[in-house]
């Protein structure tokens, strides 16, 4: 069976996509907005939802995983063979950036995540006032990272900015490093 | 385990270094100063091959490099090609290591393509149309000069294209005719129908003006259509692609292409013809297949109907056809071309432009879907696959309808075989829904294992696909739910149906995935679930997830186990809040921890069964299941019963209770040949009075009304009855495997007994004896485990009897073993026995030893002699030490004992027997020392022996000395001599490293008596005849070693070495195993020259004696390998000047010996090594000269002659 949906995978254009990132960042409403559903009818994640959205003939498993503390433990038995990372921060949340750092630099060391790339989301950016991008990026530490293949982009799971563009960027990498041909 | 994700990830680390040293070997491989080579080493591209193998794991990491890689490699054939195309490298010019530079490419390509897939390898090569008539020109004359060559035996080096060859060029080829333009372009000339005469298709009638370059390439591939190998695909593809090229179409060749291959396959069919061979057929079927697919509907349409029919006729003609239906690759071909035939003919543009009518169509669908279904029994697992992915593929394209009829089908002959066994009991205990699982399963015993996982495959397929309406769901999931406990035995008892399992696991994740919550949780659950219990509001989620936890931790099959937990993830995950504790559920069942059974099946097991009593009852069931106490394997039975008692944990007493229950009426419906799974059963029974439940009752002096509220009335006798009327031949018949049920019945005495101690319980006379039966007659058995189990079962009875009954009963078994020991067939139980219960019949004195352990001791000790089999000494011993030295009991008669045993070299037609004795000794020793029980002078007797061991030449012996010896260091301070064992991890190759022999010599500087010579021996052992790198290990220290000692004076020095040289020898000159050995080490020791060293300190009695030594070793003998040892001695003397001419004597006596080896042995020493120089000229030309295979007689003359040369110019 798992020989059989390897290669399915393959055959599909299948990509897995890990979701992670603190509690109360957004990512079931990304997910919802993207899928166009109700948005306003999330709660907090207590576990993991997968979706699937067909996006440019693309097949992408997303992995939505709860943020909070309580589960963070658990952020790790999801790694099983990850095209990509979306790490949804919260742009108007300034007091746990450094929470959110240190998840993410405790993250990319995770030996299944080695072959993963990284999307970074800046979220919420329809409120006033929050973060812009320099300073996501330098409280992040992003330009440190040498591991993985990343990008930022802010977004708003509210309007709906950027969501696309997000997933284009994952699909086009996918599309230099996993099915060139 | 399946192990592959690791890998996965370590490959994914490693890919970058391998990728770029690819990168750095390949332009040296293939060029030298920039221009191409035209040999390649050998070595250096099996180098490059061995680097690109790993991708096959995961072929995508090598995309990013494929287009340079390719390319690099393409235009160094292309060179190649255009320098050499008239004529072939010659092979027979080179080394052997050299390859020609074609060759060494096309293999290479090769494995990319086995690695990537030849459509994306293919795409690199290099396309220019002008390099068509070259490559056709070079396979042209390669082939041709090597068929030619082939035949003159004076080039006989020279061989033929290799396949891959031949493989990667057809495939060149074909891609080459991808060229847009007409081939007429590329070729002025045109043939006629005559001219394709010379190339040997004689039948071919070819139409006008085609041009010569495409009758070139249709003789090639048309050539190797019928290969074996795998250049038939590559030249099918060639075939394909002239095909249905619009020019060749156009001038009539495709048509006449078409037309010659079916007549091929047909025409010859009837009697009046041959067949074509196997592999022709299967060329043109996969070329028709390949023409269907990829030819314009213009050109291929007219040819569908008639390909099927011959098809089909084919397909369903075992009689013409046999020889091609019958083999899985004929088969399977067949499956690909009507499924490409009924595809096209599905499409509404094939139709008119074949003007194919509608009933043509059905029929055409509806035998070839009946083909398929018939064809997914087949026994070879590809063609299943095959089918199936056919079946779906086809199903897929039908419109909803008639999918789902297709899957009516399937579901219809998945029912076919299964036998109609409803169970009748309505009632809803476990125990029945246990038997209604077992009547499942037997209803399903009948059923082609084959064709169901063919079947729920293709479901699976379409599941995956979401072809199958809502309304199927039901059936469907009856059946997967089904068809992941499906499970059939062999004959044999092997376990059979695995795929069975896996493709149901593969369709539950399938419909979870594929299928919305809602659509889901209409399904009426009762239409699925085969046993409703009390859980009927339960949602088909739940159901399914139970089903896969139960699979997750059970199932025998590594693979489906993971597969299990990736299903439950994806339902979980997928049908959010629908499962209870479904996110624990995940976290628990996880896909790493069900990898190792042992783990699924104990921990993870009870660690789900916490979450809820519903995963608590399905595991339970399914422990009580053929995936549980029925496996085949005594291992997996034990540790479910191991598991049973961990669920036991979780719950309360009553149901704790009902387990009992539950496990005592199936054991009630086993029929008596059923003991491996009574095995299981009375396993699982002992286990749960293990159980820690009970704990809390222990020391409570419970009333007997209590007692009997807690575990029932007559608790004991309702457990025995479950072994005491086992009839006696149980425990004798081997058919009826009586170890299986003398260990489990042991074991379950064994924790009823512990279990009434703990609860202060009494038994009735009637228990006692019933337990002691089942001792009795499972104490002839000579296998361990039961060995220990009814040991144990021994001490464990002693611990509730009195005294006067435990005298009696030892009384008995030392009778059995003393006075019958011819009737006593195997005296190993009796003497473990005997040895477990030893602590527990000391009396009340306290000091010294009871009468019964006087008797005991003597019994065991009895069995430790020499004339008793080696089985039984081990026994013996294995007795003395569990049972006697571990209640901290030694004496004098047991060291002895210890030490005849640690001496032990017993050889019979086995090998070193006496092996086995001396481990348990010196374990026993180890066990000793442990508990501090040996005086100094039973230390001066066994440390000795100890440290013998530890030198000797088996690695096991020395490992467990070492042990020992590390053990007797612990007890002592550091200053002493023992503790540089202390530092070292236990490892057992370290043990035969030199480091460990250094320290090992160590001891010699030692003050501790008696140790150096049995010391010197172990090591001599090893150093003069272990296997080779033990031998090099030993060597080396030795020699170090005797290279640093000083040669007089402070402490041992090397004079003294020397005097325990002789000492060994000496004391060993009637022990061969010791003697020669000892002798390679001396001759050793003198070619490194630390002995002489010693050459005057030693001073010449010293010498002399070694000499008389060697002399005696060797007196009369005829073992060659002590002599041929003697003379390196007397070769390594004659370097002591003291007695170079003694030594010289005896070897110019040797001279003369009966043996011709000895006397050319001893020549040969005299020659090289001791010759005077005033002598050299006179005496060397005489040895050389003579020959000293002759008589003795014949060469006495010339010996004295050599004796008064060398001796008299003293
Ligand atoms: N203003 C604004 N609010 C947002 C945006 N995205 C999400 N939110 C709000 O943020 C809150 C948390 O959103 P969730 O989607 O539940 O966050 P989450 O990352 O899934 O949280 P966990 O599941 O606990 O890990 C909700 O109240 C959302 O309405 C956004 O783009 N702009
Ligand atoms: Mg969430």
């Amino acid at each position: 069976m798992l020989s059989i949906l390897r290669k399915a995978r393959l055959k599909d254009k299948e990509l897995r996509v890990l979701m992670l990132g603190l509690d109360n960042a957004g990512k079931t409403t990304i997910v919802k907005r993207i899928m166009g559903e109700d948005i306003n009818t999330v709660s907090p994640t207590l576990g993991f939802i997968i979706k699937t959205i067909d996006f440019d003939g693309y097949k992408l498993n997303i992995w939505d995983v709860g943020g909070q503390k309580t589960l963070r433990s658990y952020w790790r038995n999801y790694f099983e063979k990850t095209d990509a990372l979306i790490w949804v921060v919260d742009a108007t949340d300034r007091l746990r950036m450094d929470d959110c750092r240190e998840e993410l630099a405790g993250l990319l060391l995770e030996e299944r995540l080695m072959g993963a790339s990284l999307l970074v989301l800046a979220n919420k950016v329809d409120v006033v006032g929050c973060m812009n991008e320099g300073e996501i990026r330098e409280r992040l530490q992003l330009d440190a990272i040498r591991t993985h293949n990343w990008t930022i982009l802010r977004c708003s799971a509210l309007d709906g900015l950027n969501l696309r563009e997000g997933l284009s960027w994952v699909v086009q990498d996918a599309k230099d490093r996993l099915f060139l041909y | 385990m399946d192990a592959s994700d690791d890998r996965d990830v370590k490959l994914q680390r490693a890919s970058a270094d391998l990728l770029s040293d690819i990168e750095r070997r390949l332009p040296k491989l293939l060029r030298k100063d920039g221009s191409v080579r035209q040999y390649v080493r050998h070595g250096s591209l099996q180098k490059l091959i061995d680097l690109l193998e790993p991708f096959q794991e995961m072929p995508q990491l090598l995309d990013p490099k494929l287009a340079t890689f390719v390319p690099v490699i393409v235009d160094a054939f292309v060179d190649f090609l255009i320098l050499h195309k008239g004529s072939y490298p010659k092979s027979d010019k080179v080394k052997n290591d050299a390859i020609p530079l074609p060759r060494a490419i096309c293999r290479l390509l090769y494995v990319l393509c086995k690695i990537r897939g030849e459509k994306v390898i293919s795409r690199f090569f290099d396309h220019r149309p002008n390099l068509l008539e070259p490559m056709l020109a070079a396979f042209e004359a390669w082939g041709k000069q090597t068929r030619l060559t082939g035949e003159d035996d004076s080039h006989p080096a020279i061989v033929r294209l290799t396949w891959e060859e031949k493989y990667i060029m057809l495939l060149w080829l074909s891609q080459l005719l991808l060229a847009p333009f007409d081939l007429a372009n590329l070729s002025s000339a045109v043939v006629t129908a005559q001219s394709l005469e010379g190339h040997g298709i004689v039948s071919f009638k070819l139409p006008d003006n085609v041009p010569y370059i495409a009758v070139r390439t249709l003789t090639l591939a048309l050539e190797h259509l019928p290969s074996a190998g795998k250049e038939r695909e590559s030249a099918k593809t060639l075939l394909v692609r002239l095909t249905v090229r619009p020019d060749m179409n156009k001038l009539g060749l495709s048509e006449c292409v078409i037309r010659w291959v079916m007549e091929t396959l047909t025409s010859r069919g009837d009697s009046s013809g041959t067949n074509p061979s196997l592999y022709e057929a299967v060329g043109i079927l996969s070329f028709l297949a390949g023409v269907l697919a990829a030819g314009e509907k213009g050109i291929v349409s007219p040819f569908i109907v008639p390909i099927y029919r011959s098809a089909f006729a084919i397909a369903t003609d075992d009689k013409s056809y046999g020889y091609l239906t019958g083999s899985a690759l004929g088969k399977r071909m067949i499956i690909k071309l009507l499924r490409t035939i009924a595809i096209l003919t599905l499409r509404p543009e094939t139709r008119s432009a074949g003007g194919i009518s509608e009933e043509t169509v059905s029929s055409i669908l509806e035998d070839t879907i009946d083909y398929l279904l018939t064809s997914l029994a087949a026994a070879d697992t590809p063609i299943r696959f095959a089918a199936s992915k056919a079946l779906s593929q086809i199903t897929l394209q039908l419109d909803s309808d008639m999918a789902a009829e297709v899957v009516e089908a399937i579901l219809g002959s998945l029912n076919e075989d299964v036998l109609a066994m409803e169970a009748t009991s309505s009632s809803n205990s476990a125990n029945d829904d246990l038997l209604r699982q077992r009547t499942m399963r037997k209803s399903l015993a009948t059923v082609n294992p084959g064709r169901w996982h063919g079947l729920v495959l293709s479901l699976a397929q379409l599941l995956l696909r979401r072809s199958p309406p809502q309304s199927q769901l039901p059936e469907i999931l009856k059946v997967l739910m089904n068809a992941l406990t499906f499970e059939q035995r062999s004959a044999t008892g092997v376990s059979v149906g695995a795929n069975v399992r896996d493709a149901a696991c593969f369709g539950i994740w399938a419909v979870v995935r594929g299928y919305s919550t809602q659509q889901l949780l209409a399904i009426d659950v009762k239409s699925i679930v085969r046993s409703l219990n009390s859980q009927s509001d339960m949602t088909v989620l739940h159901a399914l997830a139970i089903e896969l936890v139960v699979s997750g931790c059970l199932d025998p099959s590594g693979n489906i186990r993971r597969g299990s937990s990736a299903a439950l993830q994806e339902l979980i995950g997928r049908h959010p809040d629908t499962i209870i504790n479904g996110i624990p559920l995940v976290q628990v069942v996880d896909y790493h921890a069900v990898a190792l059974r042992s783990r699924a099946l104990t921990q993870v097991a009870s660690d789900a069964s916490r979450l809820g009593k519903v995963y608590w009852e399905a595991l339970f069931r399914a422990m009580l299941d053929w995936r549980g106490i029925g496996s085949p394997d005594e291992v997996s039975r034990r540790m479910t019963a191991k598991a049973i008692g961990l669920l036991s944990e979780i719950i309360d007493g009553t149901t704790a209770k009902r387990m009992f229950a539950d496990i005592t009426s199936v054991l009630g419906a086993l029929r008596s040949t059923e003991v491996e799974e009574r095995h299981g059963l009375l396993l699982a029974l002992a286990s749960l009075l293990d159980s820690a439940i009970w704990q809390k009752y222990n020391d409570q002096n419970l009333s007997d009304a209590e007692l009997s509220s807690l575990l029932g009335r007559d608790f004991p006798s309702q457990i025995l009855s479950q072994v005491s009327a086992l009839p006696e031949n149980d425990f004798v018949a081997f058919s009826r495997r009586p170890e299986l049920t003398a260990e489990a019945s042991c074991v379950l005495v064994s924790s009823l007994l512990r279990r009434c101690q703990l609860l202060q319980l009494s038994l009735s006379d009637e228990d006692f004896g019933a337990c002691l039966r089942i001792i009795s007659l499972s104490l002839p058995r000579s296998d361990e485990v039961t060995i220990t189990s009814t040991s144990t079962a021994a001490r464990n009875l002693f611990s509730v009897l009195n005294s006067q009954r435990r005298s009696d009963l030892v009384r008995q078994w030392i009778d059995l073993l003393v006075n019958g020991k011819k009737s006593v067939v195997t005296p190993s139980g009796h003497l473990a026995s005997l040895g477990a219960v030893f602590a527990l019949v000391s009396g009340d004195r306290g000091e010294g030893l009871s009468k019964d352990q006087n008797d005991i001791l003597n019994a065991i000790l009895s069995y430790c002699t020499e004339n008793i089999a080696v089985e039984f000494r081990v026994a013996a011993l294995q007795s003395l030490r569990n049972g006697v030295i571990k209640s901290k009991t030694i004496t004098s008669a047991i060291v002895d004992a210890l030490q005849a045993s640690l001496r032990d070299y017993s050889v019979d037609q086995r090998g070193d027997v006496g092996s086995w004795v001396r481990l348990e000794a010196v374990d026993a020793v180890c066990e000793a020392w442990k508990h501090q029980l040996l005086s100094d002078a039973a230390q001066r007797l066994l440390l000795p022996e100890v440290c013998r061991l530890a030198g000797e030449k088996l690695d096991k012996v020395r490992y467990r000395a070492w042990l020992c010896l590390r053990e007797l260091a612990a007890l002592h301070s550091s200053t002493h001599a023992l503790s540089l064992f202390n530092c070292s991890s236990p490892d057992l190759a370290y043990v035969s490293t030199e480091t460990y022999f250094s320290q090992l010599l160590q001891l010699l500087l030692s003050d501790i008596c008696g140790l150096r010579l049995p010391l010197l021996e172990g090591i001599f052992i090893s150093a003069g005849g272990g296997y080779e790198s033990l031998l090099r290990a030993s060597r080396n220290s030795l020699a170090k070693f005797v290279y640093e000692l000083s040669v007089e004076g402070g402490g041992y020095n090397l004079v003294e070495f020397c005097k325990d040289i002789n000492q060994v020898i000496k004391t060993n000159l009637s022990n061969d195993r010791v003697l020669i050995p000892s002798l390679d080490v001396v001759s050793y020791l003198f070619d490194t020259g630390s002995l002489q060293r010693a050459s005057e300190a030693r001073g010449e009695t010293g010498w002399r004696a070694l000499l008389s030594l060697v002399q005696k070793a060797h007196y009369k003998s005829t073992n060659m390998p002590k002599l041929s040892a003697a003379i390196q001695v007397y070769a390594g003397l004659g370097e002591i000047p003291a007695i170079k001419q003694e030594s010289l004597s005896k070897l110019l006596s040797l001279l003369l010996h009966p043996f011709p080896l000895v006397r050319n042995m001893a020549a040969e020493i005299i020659f090289t090594t001791l010759l005077p120089d005033s002598q050299v000229n006179t005496c060397s030309a005489e040895l050389q000269r003579t020959n000293w295979s002759a008589s003795p007689k014949e060469l006495k003359e010339r010996v004295n002659k050599l004796r008064a040369a060398l001796i008299e110019t003293r």
